[in-house]
This record gives structure tokens, sequence and C-alpha cells, in this order.
């Protein structure tokens, strides 16, 4: 039997866990319900709750449930949980383990590796986290998938039954290009996928990681509570228990808006005004919810546009349209998309559940199973480095923040490229390598990935070559490497490591503490304890995932901008990068100077100089704008 | 740097559908999670050889940059008069790119 891989939609809202079984998937169910809502709490007496009784609390003790982590993971930040405080991975970490003991349960197998998906659009350090959190819950992440792939993958008409083993296709279904429309809880994406023979293969990808269900019931409280507080002047946001009854109110009613022309909001003794008990009545219509939404989807539906540019596909071309996501029950979605694309989106049976089905298709895929799939995904982000560039103007003040992409977006993975670079100083003994993920031209507007020093390189005039590889694994680890061609010295560095959200003792700290509040819980649940060996063992190192393919030769001639490298060490680089312009302008202009303005030129060149050896970076400011002043006269007489 | 059209083991002259065809046949073989290195090198052969724009860069910049123009020019003119039609897209493409 193949090994067991399961797939995990770690949703902003709802999570779901499900595996593949005789060559069909089927989302795991607990009291016949597949949806755990993604909440985690604290009872009264301080037990940990995961899923609806979590949720069923959050109304009456906000501060001491937690929702929507997600939007959280990949930042450096805790929540308030009870008296003490998590990260996103730890939080996630739970729901995860919930999710881990159900499928143990009805499996009666421990469930050691999973495929989790993510947002397409997440960035580096979000994906780190999520893997974070599997470790944390005592999960091997085999895979982090990105959800719109995933639900793709169960769209694939080829998927499902058992293939030949030679990998020949089954009979032929046809070519199709189908757009993925996902927008959850928390989160959009959207995906150009076309399948083919068994082959899926993601042509482009767009997003907005901070977009989902969870802005509209937002945009829906406020308009509500404005409306409230014009008639009793009294801000029901001010009061958390107010507020949370409000929001679950306002949820329910954009559902209901989904189907209805109209409803009714009523919550009965929601405030208190000089001592005279306040009830929320109010009615809503579709047509001002839609309104008030209408800016959001608006931002999706560029999100398309973009995606379609990426694939060179016209709408046209496009064969099929496919809704995910609890929120694409929303009617304005399914039409604008018409509008847009010009044919009727077709709205998957369970919009929340088939990412995870997805997931658990990837799972068998890398355990081996033959489902009929092969998955080609890409990178919906560009990655690169941080170099100088010298455009002929401004030689001057050489552009120190220039984004050279290496792996474009939308590249199939597992990618590796690579690019050669050179220095701008003689002798420069090091350079450092500052990795960004992002489309900017400019990396301040990029996400930096992390970054390296590669030191000791060989003492010879600027212009000595490197080649900088990234190496992109199948889930988005980043293996960068620098290496002087003259010399061969390397140094790499593998971004996960550098990224890691834990040390290896706040990690272990991290774990005994969610093993406590794990056993407590466990006490609690029908059926007892999970199995052994699930939590508390010690978690597969998330690295031990396959190293990525060594490149196929793709080694690119030096670029036409020839972006040169920031030379390192980092305190006064820019300084003394500025101060090497302008002394060889220096030179220049000295060569036309009269003798007076010669002696002028080499005082104050002298002085540069100097403050550049001694490294005296205040000096050096100083001495260069004399220096350049000077050098504008000169120039202009 | 592997002859893509040894990797993906198709003729030199073959076309767009023959080219994609054996690409998903090969891919189906070299999954990604199974066979990374070969289905990198599949992909990237792919991605060289898989229209006519690709092809013709292909054949320019990267089997040919050593080669006179005139020996690619030549090479082109000389085939079947299928193969003609393809001198005048080579050189369309050429003269468009920028
Ligand atoms: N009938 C409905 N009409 C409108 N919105 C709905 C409806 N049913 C569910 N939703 C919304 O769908 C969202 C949850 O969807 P889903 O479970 O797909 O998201 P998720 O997987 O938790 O989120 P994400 O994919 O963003 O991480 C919630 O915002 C919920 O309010």
């Amino acid at each position: 039997m193949a090994e067991l891989i399961v797939g995990i939609d770690l949703g902003t809202t709802n999570s779901e866990i499900a595996i593949v079984e005789n060559g069909q998937a089927r989302v795991l169910t607990e009291d016949g319900d597949p949806i755990l809502p993604s909440v985690v709490g604290l009872s009264e007496d301080g037990r940990l709750l995961v899923g609806r009784a979590a949720r069923n609390q959050w109304v009456l003790a906000p501060d001491r449930t937690v929702k929507s982590i997600k939007r959280k993971m990949g930042q450096d930040v805790k929540v308030q949980l009870g008296a003490d405080q998590f990260t996103p991975q730890e939080i996630s970490a739970m729901i995860l383990r919930t999710l881990k003991a159900r499928a143990e349960r009805e499996l009666g197998t421990p469930v050691v590796k999973a495929v989790i998906t993510v947002p397409a659009y997440f960035n580096d350090s979000q994906r780190q986290a999520t893997r974070e959190a599997g470790a944390l819950a005592g999960l091997e992440v085999v895979r982090i998938l990105n959800e719109p792939t995933a639900a793709a993958l169960t769209y694939n008409p080829a998927a499902g039954g058992e293939v030949p083993a030679d990998g020949a296709a089954p009979a032929a279904p046809p070519a199709e290009h189908i757009l993925v429309y996902d927008l959850g809880g928390g989160t959009f994406d959207v995906s150009i996928v076309h399948t083919e023979g068994g082959v899926v293969e993601v042509l482009a990808s767009h997003g907005d990681t901070q977009l989902g269900g969870d802005d509209f019931d937002e945009l829906l409280l406020d308009a509500v509570a404005d409306e409230f507080q014009e008639m009793y002047e009294v801000d029901l946001r001010e009061n958390r228990v107010a507020r949370a009854r409000l929001l679950r109110a306002v949820e329910e009613a954009k559902k209901r808006l989904s189907d209805h022309a109209f409803t009714r909001i009523e919550e009965e003794f929601i405030a208190e005004k000089d001592g005279v008990p306040l009830h929320l009545s109010t009615e809503v219509d579709r047509a001002d919810y839609e309104a008030l939404i209408r800016p959001l989807i608006d931002r999706t539906m560029e999100c398309v546009q973009h995606a379609l540019d990426d694939a060179k596909l016209t709408a046209a071309q496009i064969d099929q349209v496919v809704l995910v996501g609890g929120s694409t029950r929303t009617p304005l979605i399914g039409r604008l998309l018409e509008e847009r694309l010009g044919q009727p989106a077709h709205r998957e049976v369970n919009p929340d559940l088939c990412v995870a089905l997805g997931a658990a298709i990837q799972g068998a895929i890398i355990a081996g199973q033959n489902v009929g799939s092969v998955l080609v995904d890409i990178t919906p982000h560009s990655l690169g480095i941080k170099c100088l560039e010298y455009s002929d103007e401004l030689a001057f003040r050489p552009n120190e923040y220039k984004f050279a992409p290496i792996i474009r977006r939308n590249t199939p993975l597992p990618a590796s490229r690579s690019e050669v670079f050179c220095t701008v100083m003689d002798n420069q003994p090091t350079v450092e390598i500052d990795v960004y993920q992002g489309e900017g031209d400019d990396v301040r507007r990029n996400h930096r990935v992390g970054r390296f020093m590669i030191e000791g390189l060989a003492r010879v005039a600027a212009g000595n070559q490197l080649v900088v590889q990234l190496d992109l694994t199948l889930d988005g680890i980043l293996k960068v490497s620098a290496r002087e061609k003259s010399t061969g010295l390397v140094k790499q560095i593998t971004i996960e490591n550098a990224l890691a959200r834990y040390a290896v003792a706040e990690r272990a700290g991290a774990q005994a503490r969610l093993n406590r509040m794990w056993a407590d819980l466990e006490s609690l649940l029908p059926g007892g304890a999970g199995p052994d060996g699930g939590p508390g063992g010690d978690p597969a190192d998330p690295g031990a995932v396959g190293l990525p393919a060594q490149g196929g030769g793709l080694i690119s001639a030096v670029p036409p901008s020839v972006p040169t490298l920031d030379p390192g060490p980092r305190e006064g680089q820019r300084e003394s990068v500025q101060a090497r312009a302008l002394l060889e302008k220096a030179d220049r202009v000295r060569a036309k100077a009269t003798a007076e303005d010669q002696d002028e030129l080499d005082r104050l060149a002298g002085r540069v100089r100097d403050a550049l050896t001694d490294r005296r970076w205040g000096d050096l400011q100083a001495a260069c704008n004399e220096l350049s002043d000077v050098l504008f006269y000169l120039e202009d007489a | 740097m592997p002859d893509p059209y040894t990797v993906l083991d198709v003729p030199p002259d073959a076309d767009d559908e023959t080219i994609r065809r054996r690409y998903l046949e090969l891919i189906r073989q070299y999954t990604p999670e199974h066979h990374p290195d070969r289905f990198a090198a599949v992909r990237a052969a792919y991605e060289k050889v898989k229209d006519l724009d690709s092809r013709v860069r292909h054949r320019l910049f990267e089997a040919g940059k050593d080669d006179p123009i005139e020996a690619i020019i030549e090479e082109a003119a000389c085939r079947t008069p299928r193969r003609r039609a393809g001198l005048r897209a080579i050189l369309a493409a050429v003269l468009a790119a920028p």
C-alpha cells in the first residue's frame, strides 16, 4: 500500500483535511461535518478549544479567542490568548493538530505527512510560517501547494481513475484553459491553468493575500454600526462583546444576501444607554451591500486581467471558469466575472472543500499513487537580488536599490537560474547578496527574503565576476549561491534556514507548551487520546524535503544593464560608492582644469581619500560635498 | 548545453504539435516530484523549441551562435518549400526582435 500523505486546507475561516482512497479523494468529517472553523480559544477554566466550540465562545469571550490567524502568518507578531501570547504559527499548529487527530481517529493510523495549501500569492515568509506550524503540530510538510492549483487538480478531467503505469494518458480528454477564481475568508487568488492529457500546467497566478470575505464583513459592520451610532449615539465597535456579536450577525446577513434580495439584522440588548437597553434592528438590501463591496470585487477583477495578460491569453480563450472559496457564493462575483469573461462561471458544488481534495490528490501523487495527474506549478513571484545600476546620466549617483530578477514570476518549478554580476571596486574583498521577492524595479517595494555576505574574494580590479544562482524547489523553498568565477569560491544559503522564525530552543519551548495544552484537550475528547507517536514526537525537519534540481546549464550572459553588486561592508557602503564615483570624475575634470583648480581638486580629493581609508563616514560625506561643489563649478566652466 | 531536440527525442524539423505531444508524454513519465532533474531538463528543452519564435531564437543565438549568418540563411533557404516559408518567418522574427 502506498504511503499516506494527507491534504490540508488551512483556511482563514475554515480548515479541512482530506485523503485519497482507492483513487478517490474525500474530505474527512467529524460528526458528519467536514469543516473545522479556524478558531482557537481558551475556555473559562483555561482549556484549549479548537473549531466550532471556539467559534461559539468568540462572541462571548473575544479576548480568549483567536480567529483569522492566517492573515497574520509570516508576520513578526504575537496574539494574546488568555494570559499568554502566541505566535501565528503556534495558533495555526493547534488547528493543524486538531485536523491530524481527526484523521488519526477516523483512519486508525498515525498521520505524519501532509500537503498543506497556501494562497498562491503567499510570499516566502508566509510559506515558511506555514511549514513551521506544520512542524509544531508534529507534521512533516512534504509540500506547500498553492490553493487555486489544488482546486484545479480536482477539476482535471483526467484525474480520478487509475491509469496505466507507463504514464500514458487515459482516453485523451480535451485540452482546456481553466481560470480558477478563489475568494475565501481572508485571501484572494486567481490562477490560469492548462490541462491536457493529465498534465495540469499553471500558466499564471495573481492575487491579494489580504482580501476576502472577512473584509466584506468589516465593511457591512461599519455601515450598520454607523447607522446605529447615528440613531443612538452609541458606537457598537467600542465594546468588544457588542462588536463580536455584531460581526457574527453581519456575517450571517451577508450569507443570506447571497440568496435573498434583502435581509434583517436583529440583535437584542446589544448595548445600553443611560441604563436603558438598546436593540439593533435594521434591514439591508443586496444592492446597498453590493455597492459597499464593489471596490473590493473590482480589485479582484484587475487581478483576473493581470493573470490573463501574464498567460498571454484573451478572455475568449478561457474554456472554463471555476469558482472556489466560500465567498464566491456572492452573486455579484459571478455576474462581474461573466461580464468580463463572456461566459458563466462554473460553481463547484463544494467551493470550500475542493482545495483540501486537491491537496490530497497532490499528496497521493507524491506518495507515488498514480492518480492520472501531473502538476506543473509556477512561482507567482519574481526572485532576484539587489544590485547597483549605473545608468549613463546618473553615473555620478548610481541607483543602489535596483532589483535584478533572476527567476521571473510564472517560471515553472523546480527552477534553477543564474546571472553574472561584477564587483564595482578594485580589491573588493566582500559582496553582500541581498535577496528579494517581488515585481518592483526598486527593491524597497519588494519583500526581502534573506541576505548573506561572500567574503575573501580575490584582490583584483573592479569587474570581478560572480555567478549568482537561485534554486527554487517545488514548494517555494529557495537556495541562493554566489560563486566567484575566477577562483570557484562559493557561498550559499537556504533561505528556509535564514528565515526560520524560531531558534532551536525556542521551538522546543513552543512545542512543549503546545503539548501541554494539547494533553488537556485530548483528555476531553470523545474516544480519548490520539495515537502515540504523533504529537510531541520530534517533528521531521522541514528541510528534509528534496533538494532543488541542479540547474540544467541555464547560465545566461551578463545582463544587458550590467548590474553590479553592492560592495560590502554595509556600513558606509553607500558613501564609499559615491566617493569613488566622485574621485573618478575628479580625475577626468582635472585634465582640463587650470593649475590653480588642479591644486584645489587635489586637496579636496586627498581629503576624500583619507576619509575613505580611515572609514570616517561623517567626514567623508562632508569632503564629498565640497568636492562635488567644485566639480560642478568646473564642469560648467 | 544539451541539445533540446535530443532531450525531447524529436527530429529537428518537428512541428509545434509533435513537440507538444512529446513534451506531455515526457512530463507524465518524469514527474517533478520523482524525477526533478529530468523534469527540469525536459522543461528547459521544451521552452527552447515549443514554437517558431523559440526555435528561431534557439537556432540563431544558441545552437548557431558561432555560425556565420550566411550559413544560417543558406540552411533555411536550401530546404523544402515548407522550410522556405520558415525562412520568411525566421527573418521576420529576427527583424522584429528589438
Ligand atoms: N453563502 C455565502 N455567501 C457569501 N459568503 C459566504 C457564504 N458562505 C460562506 N461565505 C464566506 O466564505 C468565507 C469562507 O470561505 P472558505 O471556507 O472558502 O475560506 P477559507 O478557506 O477559510 O479562507 P482562505 O482561502 O481565504 O484562507 C467566509 O468569509 C464566509 O463568510
